[in-house]
Formats: structure tokens, C-alpha cells, sequence
């Protein structure tokens, strides 16, 4: 199975260029949604937390944003991810073909609406006289790839038993809502809010990790710590072939299960 | 031309299948407590063949036969079971649908992309042949129109003019030869003997014997699971409309209204089992059938129970039916039981049967489980008696 074949790459820009256009066909606001959720989450948490309580942090503004757009992108990676062999039930179910791909076209669908989040997010750290240095991107790409890396790796896991068991969808996106107020978005380790035993929880979570790598990549919070995250890399790239080699072995049996 | 290009040996397909899926957790939980049955289905059984680079075969069979199964595991859609053999030798195209992954809010130009690198080709190569496509599609005016707007004739065009232009060794093309009108099917027939000219190695699945005939070299008859015929196209189309003839419609599937009874003492489980003690579906022995049937009891209110059995055929003949009141056995439940039954398998005659069984109280007659049909087999012992059983006769010669 050769995946780097011209064909296999050519399919997998097609797929990824169908679920995009399917997302945003018929809306009057296209691509702006892409922008509008996380957006509008910053908005009004941002009124919120700056009314009723004092975080004391720094740049708060850019902290909260840039916290919710790589929480988004992580939720994507694992949602798209866990849905993308049932999604594609249609096509697997006629075609053989590497059934990795459907799997990259899915989370490569996440990346890209990163990418556009971090386009407007770049506009307003400069507005907000942040200064941006190539290292600052490449860092923050490097984040990105880990995550990329360790969601594939899980997805080879979930999609396959999202197809025996349909629950885990559900149980899924209750464990992401309640990783969401368990991972640093709004608040910090430090702030005062956040206090005792519960903080060195919060503090040991490695979403919460990475999304304060990214607040330091662009100076806003935080120490930079890279060999933390090569650790990390290393993390997902085996998470992501032991991912490859179970799914390899298992998404054949799992036609007959759709 | 003496290449093997498909090599077939030993294949079997057996599907689990689960009374109850549990695909939700729920089902997950209550099924730990009460165990559903997984029931075996033997989709395909001990089929060989061998096709010859650049041979025409057609695959007949009815609906249910197994062919789909066949063309799917030959796609690699579905693995076989351990210990089948399948060698492809070649780059294969499956055509089990036209227009897979068509997506009907793109328009003909995006979706000849995106069909076309589903069916195996790559960006550059589409663009070379986009012209051609379009024109075989008879579809110039209508290619930056989303799909849905199209008939379901454009639909199947557009389809078909995509999937010819892959260019591979074998090709499995389910149905597709009778698509689009008139005119339509004289040009795809056109392309198909090209294919043909050019030493393709086809694999043609369809209902339509005249197509099979015209096109094929030799043809493959699958029925019940097995390859029944292997040979010349009009012999085995001969025997395909035999077989439909006398074809033995299924039983149909048992569902909770095949069910009543207050349930005081419950049939947990039923299975019919062959003399080796495994559980089958099919008899093609003669010997016994053994029906055992696990019961529990959940209301300990009556002392004396009746079990009764009856086999029905297919088409609702009550063939025979008895009880343990009628054979003088007096059965006083425990909480929980097993009742084994042997019935000599000789006296039936080749068709679909369904068990009936039931539990009553042997003293107020109320009924306390029935099943109604809910258990089938099927007969295969070749015995070509006439009527509704076979009975054993001696002939005597003088």
C-alpha cells in the first residue's frame, strides 16, 4: 500500500476539499464561521470573567483568545477524527482505499481552520502591539504538528470503536466539554482562583501545557520549555504507531460492522 | 493469455451476527445481564475458482446468494475468513456502484474530481481526459450544475464516463452495462468490448441473462452460499432461471410478535444442533435434529408443566407437532432447566422449515411461553420424494 502515490494524495485533497466546501455550502456567512465560533465564545467570556472576577493576568485578551482557538482545534482533531470512518461510510464501504486518508482528511480539515483562526489571531496580537517573530510562528506550528500527531494517533483508536459502539460519540463530546473547564483557557494555574490540591491537576494536564507553550511562543505567558516538547512529540509519534499499526490490522474486520 | 489474474481457493465468509447489536451502550448493559445470541451466518461456503487474464466471466445468483459478498471480498472490502485464499493479480478496479462518494451539492466538474480520485486516478490525469468525460457524458451544458439538478439518467452518465476511465487490469462492474437510455447503452457497450479487445480481465455481476450471455465468456452461478455452477454462459443462465423457478422463498425473520405467554416459566434459548453437537442452520445429512431448549422459571406457581414443539414449513404447513402430556412425561420444573429433543431429519423433504416450541401449565393448559416459527432450518438431503414428508417405505419385489 503505497500512501505517497500521486493518486492517494490527489484523493486526499479532494476529500479534504468536499468536507470543506460541504461545511460551508448554502450559508450565507461561509467561511466566516470558521471564525464566528470561537470568536464569539472569546467575546462574551471575555465580558464575563473581566466583570466578574480579576485573573490578574497579563494581555488577557490575547490569553483567553489564543487559549479557546487551540482548545478548538483540539476538540476538532478529536471529534472530526472519532466521526471520520463513520462519515465516510459511503465511500468505505464501495472503494478500497488506504482508510487512513479518510482519517487525514478529517483532521486536516481541523488544521485548516486553525490556520484561518490564527491569521485573525496574529491581526489582533499585532494590534495589541505583541511583536511576532519567526520563531514565535514556527514554535507555535510545532504545537500544532504534536497535537496534529497525537490526534491522528488516537483517531485510529476511536473512529474504529465509534463503529461498534455508537455511544462514544456521546461520551466523547461530554469528556471533551468537561476537558474544557479542566484545561487553563479563561483562568490560569496561578490565579487565584484556582487554588490547592486541584491546581497541581489542572497544572499537570498537557493540553493545558501546550495551549501555555503557545501563550509563551508569542511572549503573552509563560516560559518557553522546548525539551518538554520534544518529550511530548515523542509522546505522539508513539501514540501515533501503535495507532497505525492496531488500525491497519483492524479496519478491515470493521466493514461489516457499519 | 494463460495468466491466472484471480485465484480463488477455499474461500469462506462467515458473518457474527448479533440478536441484538450492541452498538449503544444500553445495549451494551442489559445484554451483559441477559446474553444475546450471536448467530453465524455462512455468507459464503467453500468457494473455487480460477479466472484467466483477459476472460469475460459473468457472476449470476438471486438476491441474497452471496455474489455481493463474493465481488466485495474480491474488492478487499470484506475479509475473508481465515484460511481462504485470494490472489489478485493485477490493479483492479471495483465498480460496485457508479457515482461512489458523488456528492449532490457539488457540481458535475468537481464531483469528475472527486469520483475520479475515489475510483484510483490522479488530479492531472482527470484534467487530461476531463473533455472526453464530459463528452461521453453527453453532459457540455449541464458540467457546472450541482448534481442534484440532474435526472437520474445524466446521474448515471456522468458515473459511468468516470469510472471507464480508469485504466486497470480487471475490472468487477456490478450492474453497470444496462445504465442511460437506448443510445447510451450501445456506447457503453462499445466501451466494455473494447476493454475486452485490449485482453481487460472483467468480472461482470448482473441479473439481466441476455447481457450475460451477449458479453461473457463463461459464468459463475453462486447460490446459497455456493459456487453451484462454473462454465459456459448459457448453461449456467439455463440453470439460473431453473433455480429461480424453483426457488424456496426464506422464512421470514422472527420478531417479538412471534412471542406471547405470561412468561411464569420463560424458553431462554433455543438451538438446533446436527448429531455432532454443533449448531447449524442446514441439514445435509441424515440424522437427527436436536432441539434443545434452556428454560428458567420465574414464577414458581406451577407444578406441573407441558412442553410442546411443532415444525412448520416455510409456507405455513404444519408438518407435525407434538408434547410431553401426549407422550405421558410429567415434567415438574426446577429453577432452571434444559430439554432435549431428537427428531430424525429423514422424513423432511428438501425446503425451509421453522420450530415452533412452547411451554404450558399441564394442568390449567394456560400458556406459559410459546414461540411461535421463531427458529429456522433448512434441508438439504437431496431426497426427491414427492408431497409434504418423506415417509419410510419398504418395497418389497416379488
Amino acid at each position: 500500500m503505497n500512501l505517497l502515490s500521486q493518486n492517494k494524495i490527489d484523493l486526499l485533497s479532494e476529500l479534504v476539499k468536499t468536507s470543506f466546501k460541504m461545511r460551508y455550502q448554502n450559508s450565507a456567512l461561509g467561511v466566516l464561521w470558521v471564525l464566528i465560533k470561537p470568536y464569539s465564545q472569546f467575546l462574551v467570556q471575555y465580558v464575563v470573567w473581566t466583570r466578574i472576577t480579576n485573573f490578574q493576568i497579563p494581555n488577557y485578551q490575547l490569553y483567553l483568545l489564543l487559549g479557546i482557538i487551540m482548545f478548538t482545534f483540539f476538540n476538532e482533531l478529536i471529534i472530526l477524527g472519532q466521526m471520520s470512518l463513520l462519515d465516510r461510510a459511503h465511500i468505505i464501504l464501495k472503494v478500497s482505499f488506504p482508510r487512513q486518508i479518510a482519517i487525514f482528511s478529517a483532521l486536516i480539515s481541523a488544521f485548516i481552520n486553525l490556520a484561518i483562526n490564527m491569521v485573525f489571531f496574529i491581526i489582533i496580537a499585532l494590534i495589541n502591539n505583541v511583536t511576532i517573530t519567526p520563531f514565535s510562528i514556527i514554535y507555535f506550528i510545532f504545537l500544532s504538528i504534536i497535537l496534529f500527531i497525537f490526534g491522528v494517533g488516537i483517531s485510529f483508536f476511536t473512529s474504529i470503536a465509534t463503529i461498534k459502539l455508537r455511544d462514544l460519540k456521546n461520551v466523547f463530546e461530554l469528556g471533551m466539554f468537561l476537558l474544557q473547564w479542566l484545561t487553563p483557557i479563561f483562568y490560569s494555574i496561578s490565579s487565584n482562583l484556582v487554588e490547592g490540591s486541584v491546581s497541581n491537576y489542572i497544572a499537570a494536564n498537557p493540553l493545558g501545557i501546550i495551549i501555555n507553550q503557545a501563550r509563551a511562543a508569542f511572549g503573552i505567558y509563560g516560559q518557553l520549555n522546548i525539551p518538554l516538547m520534544f518529550a511530548y512529540l515523542i509522546a505522539s509519534i508513539i501514540v501515533f504507531v501503535v495507532g497505525w499499526s492496531y488500525f491497519t490490522v483492524k479496519v478491515r474486520e470493521i466493514a461489516e460492522y457499519f | 493469455m494463460n495468466e491466472t489474474a484471480i485465484l480463488v481457493q477455499n474461500l469462506n465468509k462467515t458473518f457474527y451476527i448479533h440478536e441484538d447489536k450492541k452498538s449503544t451502550l444500553r445495549a451494551l448493559f442489559t445484554s451483559f445481564f441477559n446474553q444475546g445470541k450471536t448467530r453465524e451466518f455462512k455468507a459464503l461456503q467453500n468457494i473455487n475458482f480460477e479466472i484467466k487474464r483477459g476472460e469475460f466471466v459473468g457472476i449470476v445468483g438471486r438476491n441474497g446468494s452471496g455474489k455481493s459478498t463474493l465481488l466485495k471480498i474480491l474488492a478487499g472490502i470484506y475479509n475473508a475468513n481465515k484460511g481462504s485464499t485470494i490472489k489478485i493479480n493485477g490493479t483492479m478496479v471495483p465498480f460496485l456502484e457508479l457515482g461512489v462518494g458523488f456528492n449532490p451539492d457539488l457540481s458535475g466538474r468537481e464531483n469528475i474530481f472527486l469520483n475520479g480520485t475515489i475510483l484510483g486516478m490522479t488530479r492531472h490525469f482527470l484534467e487530461e481526459k476531463f473533455d472526453e468525460i464530459v463528452d461521453f457524458a453527453e453532459l457540455r451544458n449541464f458540467i457546472d450544475v450541482p448534481v442534484k439538478n440532474y435526472s437520474s439518467g445524466m446521474m448515471v452518465r456522468l458515473a459511468f464516463s468516470i469510472a471507464i476511465q480508469s485504466n486497470a487490469e480487471i475490472y468487477l462492474l456490478d450492474e453497470i452495462l444496462s445504465v442511460g437510455d437506448e443510445n447510451f447503452q450501445k456506447k457503453s457497450a462499445s466501451v466494455i468490448r473494447k476493454l475486452k479487445k485490449e485482453g481487460k480481465t472483467i468480472i461482470y455481476i448482473s441479473h439481466n441473462m441476455d447481457s450475460v450471455k451477449a458479453y461473457c465468456d463463461r459464468a459463475l452461478l453462486v447460490d446459497r452460499s455456493e459456487l453451484k455452477m462454473d462454465g459456459n454462459p448459457y448453461l449456467v443462465t439455463e440453470e439460473y432461471k431453473r433455480i429461480n423457478e424453483v426457488s424456496i422463498p426464506q422464512v421470514k425473520e422472527a420478531t417479538e410478535k412471534d412471542r406471547w405467554g405470561n412468561k411464569d416459566v420463560e424458553i431462554t434459548n433455543i438451538e438446533i444442533k446436527n448429531d455432532k453437537g454443533e449448531v447449524v442452520k442446514e441439514f445435509k445429512e441424515v440424522g437427527n435434529i436436536n432441539i434443545d431448549i434452556s428454560y428458567k422459571v420465574n414464577k414458581p406457581d406451577h407444578k406441573e408443566v407441558m412442553f410442546g414443539i411443532g415444525i412448520y414449513r416455510q409456507d405455513g404447513l404444519h408438518i407435525t407437532g407434538t408434547n410431553t402430556t401426549n407422550r405421558n412425561i410429567v415434567i415438574t420444573p426446577n429453577n432452571s432447566g434444559l430439554v432435549k429433543i431428537k427428531i430424525s431429519n429423514n422424513f423432511l423433504l428438501d425446503n425451509d422449515y421453522a420450530i415452533t416450541a412452547a411451554i404450558f401449565d399441564a394442568v390449567t393448559n394456560e400458556t406459559l411461553d410459546y414461540h411461535s416459527n421463531r427458529y429456522q432450518f433448512r434441508i438439504l438431503l437431496k431426497n426427491q420424494d414427492q408431497g409434504a414428508v418423506s415417509l419410510p417405505v419398504d418395497w418389497e419385489i416379488l
